[in-house]
C-alpha cells in the first residue's frame, strides 16, 4: 500500500480542440481532505469526471492506490473504492429513497458490511431515514444532497469525490452539510472537494489547491483563511 | 359483432402489441436505440419454428426462445459501434439491419411463405353464450398479463432491474455508482429477445403462414405506439402498444365498411395529432423530461 | 477562376453527374435504361437531402411527395381516351385532362410542394424521433389513400400507358436542375439559417432564428423537388403502382443519403451514385452480364442483400458517411484550408466537441461510452 491514496499525474482533458485541464498533478492521502477551489469553467468538475473515468485524458496518468485507474471504466473504478457524488446531485428523482440507496450498494467492492455502513448513514443523515419510501424528487435540496452523499457513501469508498456539494443550499443547511463531512473525514474516508465557497473550503480541508483555466495557480493551508491576499486569489482564481 | 366481443379481440391484440412495444422500450430505455430490426427477431422465431416442424412441442418451443434470444444478443454485437452515433445514425442502422434481413428471408425462403404448423387447434373457439372466443385469444390475453406481471415484478423489485431502470433514467450517473454498463444493455436484448420469443409463439397460432416481413408488420404498429406512449419510459411505451392494439380492433370494427381500408389512414392520423398534442407521449404524466434526441 | 472555386460545390458534383449519364450512352440498351434510373433516384436523394440534411430532422415522409408528384403527372399525362375505361371512379376532371411533359412536370412539383407546405405547417412543430414517426404516418396516409380512393388515384391497379419522357437529356437536366436549386438553397439565407438549428435547435430559437418556419420552408422545397422527382420517375419508368413509391422506396433513399454523408450535397449525390449505381449493376448482373472474359451470373436475391450488406457496413463504421458529410473542395489550390469544420459537421455531432463549453459542470453522458 503506497502513502499516497489518489494520484493525478500530470493530468490533461479537453473536449474536442478545447482543453479544459491542463498539467494538472496533485495527491489525496487516506483520510485526508484535499481542497479543489476556482471560478467557473476552471476545470473542476472535469477533473472529478476524469478521475470517476467519465471523461479521458489527453495526457498524464492517474493513480489509485499505485494502480493506474486511466483506462478503466467508471462502474470499475466506483468498484475500486472511488465514490463521486456529481454536480446537480443527479439522484433518481422518480425513484424511492430507498432505491437511490440500493443502487450505491452497487459500487461495493464485497456485500459484507452493507448492513453496517446503511445503518451509518441513516444515523448521519436522519432525514433520509424518515422518508425512505418516498419519492426522492419529493425531497427539499438539501435533503436531495444528502441522500446523494449517503448513495456515496454506501459504496464504502476509500475516497469521497464531491462536486459543489453547497451549491443552492441555505447557509444553515451548509453547516450542517459540513458537519457530516467532517464526521466522514474522521471514519477515515479521504475526500476530494470541489467548491465555490472558498473560505469554507480552506478553512476544512487540510489542502486546498486553485484552479485558473486549467492550471493550478496556488495551494493554501487552513492558516491562509486569515490571510486576505491569499483569500482573494483564491475566489477569483 | 357484440361488444363484450369487441373488447375481448381488442385486448388480445393489445396484449400482442404491448409485449412488442415493451421489447423495444428495453433496449431503447439502455441505449436510446430504437430498433427497427426488432419485428426481424419475431421472423426468425417464425422460421424457427418452421425448421422445426415435426419437433416435439416443447423442443419447438425452446428451440424459439433459443434461436431469438441468440439473434438478439447477436444484434447487440451488431450495434455496439452505434453507442456513441446520433439518432439519424441509429435509425438508419437499425432500418438497414431490418432490411437485409428481410432480404435474407426472402434468398433463403422466397416470397411465397412457409407454412409453420404450430399448435393450430388452439383457433378453435369456445362458445359462451352468443360468445365465440378462440383459445389463442385468451392465451394471449393472459400470456400478456403474465409476462407483464413478470417484468414489473424484475424491473421493479430486484437489484437487475434497478439497475437497468437507472441505466434507462440517467447512464451515466447510473455507470458512476457501479452499473456494469456492458451487462445491462446485454440482459435488455436478452429480455427483448425472451419477450419477442414469447409474442412469435401467440403470433405463430394467429397467422400460420411465415413471410419475410412476418414480424416487421407487427413491430410497425408497435413502434408507433411506443412512440405515442412515451418512448422514454417502459411503462408508457407498453402503455401505448396495447392501445394501439385495441384501437386498431376498435376502430376496425366502427368504421363503416366502405371506408375499412382507410382504416390505417384514421390510425395514423390519430398517431400524427397525438404526437403534437403531446409530443412526449400520451401516457408520460405531467413530469415527462423531455427527449434528449 | 474564383467564381469557379466558389460554385465548385454544385459545379463538381454537376460534372461528376454529366460523366456519369454522358459515359452511360456508350453502354448497351439494356443498361442506359438503368443509368436513367440511378439518375432519377438521385433526384429523389436530393430532394430528400434539401430538407433532412439541412434541417437535422429526420424524414420517412418525402416520398409521399414523389408519390403524389409521380401519381399527378401520370394521371394528368396518360391518354383520356382510357383512362375513363381503365379508372371509372376517377372524377371526371382528371379523366378528361390529358397535358403535355413539361405542364406534367410542373404540374408534379406544385402538387408536391402544396401538399409538402400543407402537412408541413403542424409537424415542423416536431423534433427527433417524433418527427421521424409522423412522417412515417404521412407516408403510410399518402399510401393508404392513393391505394384505396380511387376519385384521386390509381387503387390497386397499375398505371400504364404514360408516355415515356424522361430519357437521357430530361432525366440529366432534372437531376442538374435539382442540385442547382438545393445548393443555391443551402447556401441562401433561409438555408444558412436552417443549417444554424441543426446542432442546437434551442440556442437558434433564443438567437431569433424562427425555427419552425425555417423548417417549413425547406420541407416545402423539399415536396416541389420530390414531387418533380416523382414526375420525372413516372416518365421514366411509363406505368406505376402505388407500392413503387412506399417504404422501400422511403428506406432506400435515406439509406442513401445516409451512406453518402447526410449533411452535404455531395454526399448525397456520391450516395445515391454508389448505392442506386451498385442496384443496377447488381439488377444486371442478376440476368447474367460478361465483364471482358469472365462471365458473371448472380443468383437472384443477391442485389437487395449485398445492398443491406454495404449500407450497413458504411453505416456502422463510417456514420458520417462516404463523404464525412462536408462538401467537395476545390482540388487546385495550393493552400489547401480544410473545410470550416462547424457547418459541415455531422448532424448533432456530440455536445462535447461543442467549443464554447470551456467546462461540462457534472457529468457528460455523451462521453461515457468506449
Amino acid at each position: 500500500m503506497s502513502r499516497v491514496l489518489l494520484e493525478l499525474d500530470h493530468v490533461s482533458v479537453s473536449y474536442g480542440s478545447v482543453p479544459a485541464v491542463r498539467d494538472l498533478s496533485l495527491e489525496v492521502a487516506p483520510g485526508e481532505v484535499v481542497g479543489l477551489v476556482g471560478s467557473n469553467g476552471a476545470g473542476k468538475s472535469t477533473t472529478l469526471a476524469a478521475i470517476m473515468g467519465v471523461h479521458r485524458l489527453a495526457a498524464g496518468d492517474i493513480k489509485f492506490e499505485g494502480i493506474s485507474i486511466a483506462k478503466e471504466q467508471p462502474d470499475a473504478i466506483a468498484r475500486r473504492g472511488v465514490a463521486l457524488v456529481p454536480e446537480g446531485r443527479h439522484i433518481y428523482p422518480d425513484f424511492t429513497v430507498e432505491d437511490n440507496l440500493r443502487l450505491g450498494l452497487l459500487g461495493r467492492s464485497t456485500r459484507e458490511g452493507a448492513d453496517r455502513d446503511l445503518e451509518w448513514v441513516r444515523r448521519l443523515f436522519p432525514a433520509i431515514a424518515d422518508s425512505s419510501k418516498r419519492m426522492a424528487g419529493l425531497l427539499s435540496g438539501g435533503q436531495q444532497q444528502q441522500l446523494a452523499i449517503a448513495r456515496a457513501l454506501v459504496s464504502d469508498p476509500r475516497v469521497l469525490l464531491l462536486d459543489e456539494p453547497s451549491l443552492g443550499l441555505a447557509p444553515s443547511v451548509v453547516d450542517t452539510l459540513f458537519d457530516a463531512l467532517a464526521e466522514i473525514r474522521d471514519k477515515g474516508v479521504a475526500i476530494l472537494l470541489v467548491e465555490q465557497r472558498a473560505q469554507l473550503t480552506v478553512a476544512f480541508a487540510d489542502r486546498t489547491h486553485v484552479l485558473r483555466n486549467g492550471d493550478l495557480v496556488l495551494t493554501l493551508g487552513p492558516e491562509d483563511v486569515v490571510d486576505t491576499d491569499r483569500m482573494t486569489q483564491a475566489y477569483f482564481g | 359483432m357484440s361488444f363484450v366481443q369487441l373488447l375481448i379481440d381488442a385486448t388480445a391484440l393489445g396484449a400482442l402489441l404491448a409485449l412488442v412495444a415493451m421489447g423495444i422500450a428495453l433496449v431503447f430505455g439502455v441505449m436510446r436505440l430504437v430498433n427497427f430490426a426488432y419485428g426481424e427477431l419475431i421472423t426468425v422465431g417464425a422460421y424457427t419454428l418452421v425448421l422445426t416442424k415435426g419437433w416435439p412441442i416443447v423442443l419447438r418451443v425452446l428451440a424459439a426462445f433459443v434461436v431469438v434470444i441468440a439473434s438478439s444478443l447477436l444484434m447487440e454485437v451488431i450495434f455496439r459501434p452505434l453507442r456513441r452515433a446520433t439518432a439519424a445514425t441509429m435509425l438508419v442502422a437499425t432500418f438497414a439491419l431490418s432490411f437485409l434481413l428481410q432480404n435474407m428471408f426472402l434468398f433463403i425462403f422466397g416470397p411465397q411463405g412457409e407454412t409453420i404448423e404450430f399448435l393450430a387447434p388452439l383457433n378453435r373457439a369456445i362458445e359462451i353464450g352468443d360468445l365465440r372466443i378462440r383459445w389463442i385469444t385468451i392465451i394471449a390475453i393472459a400470456l400478456g398479463a403474465v409476462l407483464l406481471g413478470f417484468m414489473s415484478w424484475l424491473l421493479g423489485k430486484t437489484s437487475v432491474g434497478l439497475q437497468m431502470r437507472a441505466a434507462a433514467a440517467d447512464f451515466t450517473t447510473a455507470r458512476i455508482l457501479g452499473v456494469r454498463a456492458g451487462r445491462v444493455i446485454m440482459l435488455a436484448f436478452v429480455l427483448s429477445g425472451f419477450l419477442a420469443a414469447a409474442v412469435t409463439l401467440v403470433l405463430a397460432v394467429q397467422r400460420p403462414l411465415a413471410t419475410p416481413n412476418y414480424g416487421f408488420v407487427v413491430l410497425v404498429p408497435a413502434l408507433v405506439g411506443v412512440v405515442v406512449g412515451g418512448l422514454g419510459k417502459l411503462v408508457p411505451a407498453t402503455l401505448g402498444g396495447f392501445a394501439i392494439g385495441f384501437a386498431t380492433v376498435v376502430l376496425g370494427d366502427l368504421l363503416p365498411s366502405g371506408s375499412r381500408v382507410f382504416l390505417n389512414s384514421v390510425l395514423f392520423a390519430i398517431v400524427i395529432i397525438v404526437l403534437l398534442v403531446r409530443p412526449d407521449g400520451l401516457f408520460t404524466g405531467r413530469t415527462g423530461v423531455a427527449e434528449r434526441v | 477562376m474564383r467564381a469557379l472555386r466558389r460554385w465548385w460545390p454544385l459545379v463538381g458534383p454537376s460534372l461528376l453527374v454529366t460523366a456519369v449519364a454522358l459515359g452511360g450512352q456508350f453502354l448497351p440498351l439494356s443498361t442506359q435504361l438503368q443509368v436513367r434510373s440511378v439518375l432519377v433516384t438521385t433526384v429523389i436523394v436530393v430532394a430528400l437531402y434539401v430538407f433532412v440534411g439541412n434541417s437535422g430532422v429526420i424524414s420517412f415522409g418525402q416520398v409521399s411527395f414523389v408519390a403524389v408528384g409521380a401519381f399527378a403527372a401520370g394521371l394528368a399525362a396518360a391518354p383520356a381516351d382510357v383512362k375513363p375505361t381503365t379508372f371509372p371512379k376517377l372524377i371526371p376532371f382528371l379523366a378528361e385532362l390529358e397535358i403535355g411533359n413539361i405542364e406534367s412536370l410542373v404540374l408534379a412539383a406544385a402538387v408536391g410542394g402544396l401538399f409538402a407546405f400543407i402537412v408541413g405547417i403542424p409537424l415542423m412543430r416536431l423534433s427527433g424521433l417524433s418527427a421521424g414517426i409522423a412522417t412515417f404516418a404521412v407516408l403510410i396516409i399518402t399510401n393508404n389513400v392513393l391505394r384505396n380512393w380511387e376519385a384521386i388515384g390509381p387503387g390497386a391497379k397499375t398505371l400504364s400507358l404514360i408516355p415515356q419522357t424522361t430519357f437521357f437529356i430530361q432525366a440529366t437536366t432534372g437531376l442538374l436542375i435539382v442540385m442547382a436549386v438545393a445548393y443555391v438553397y443551402q447556401t441562401s439565407r433561409y438555408g444558412r439559417r436552417l443549417r444554424a438549428t441543426r446542432e442546437d435547435a434551442a440556442a437558434a430559437q433564443s438567437s431569433g432564428i424562427d425555427v419552425h418556419r425555417e423548417r417549413l420552408w425547406a420541407f416545402t422545397l423539399s415536396g416541389v423537388l420530390g414531387g418533380f422527382a416523382g414526375g420525372l420517375l413516372v416518365h421514366q419508368l411509363g406505368s406505376i403502382t402505388t407500392q413503387q413509391v412506399f417504404l422501400d422506396l422511403a428506406f432506400i433513399t435515406l439509406a442513401m443519403l445516409v451512406v453518402g454523408g447526410i449533411g452535404s450535397l455531395w454526399g448525397a449525390v456520391v450516395g445515391a451514385l454508389m448505392i442506386a449505381g451498385l442496384n443496377a449493376f447488381l439488377a444486371e448482373a442478376q440476368r447474367g452480364i460478361t465483364i471482358g472474359s469472365f462471365d458473371l451470373e448472380l443468383p437472384g436475391g443477391t442485389r437487395l442483400l449485398t445492398l443491406g450488406v454495404v449500407m450497413l457496413v458504411v453505416v456502422l463504421f463510417k456514420p458520417t458517411g462516404l463523404t464525412g458529410s462536408r462538401e467537395l473542395t476545390w482540388p487546385f489550390s495550393r493552400s489547401r484550408f480544410p473545410q470550416p469544420a462547424s457547418p459541415s459537421e455531422p448532424l448533432g455531432s456530440s455536445p462535447g466537441g461543442g467549443a464554447g463549453r470551456s467546462e461540462v459542470e457534472g457529468v457528460d453522458p455523451s462521453a461515457t461510452e468506449q
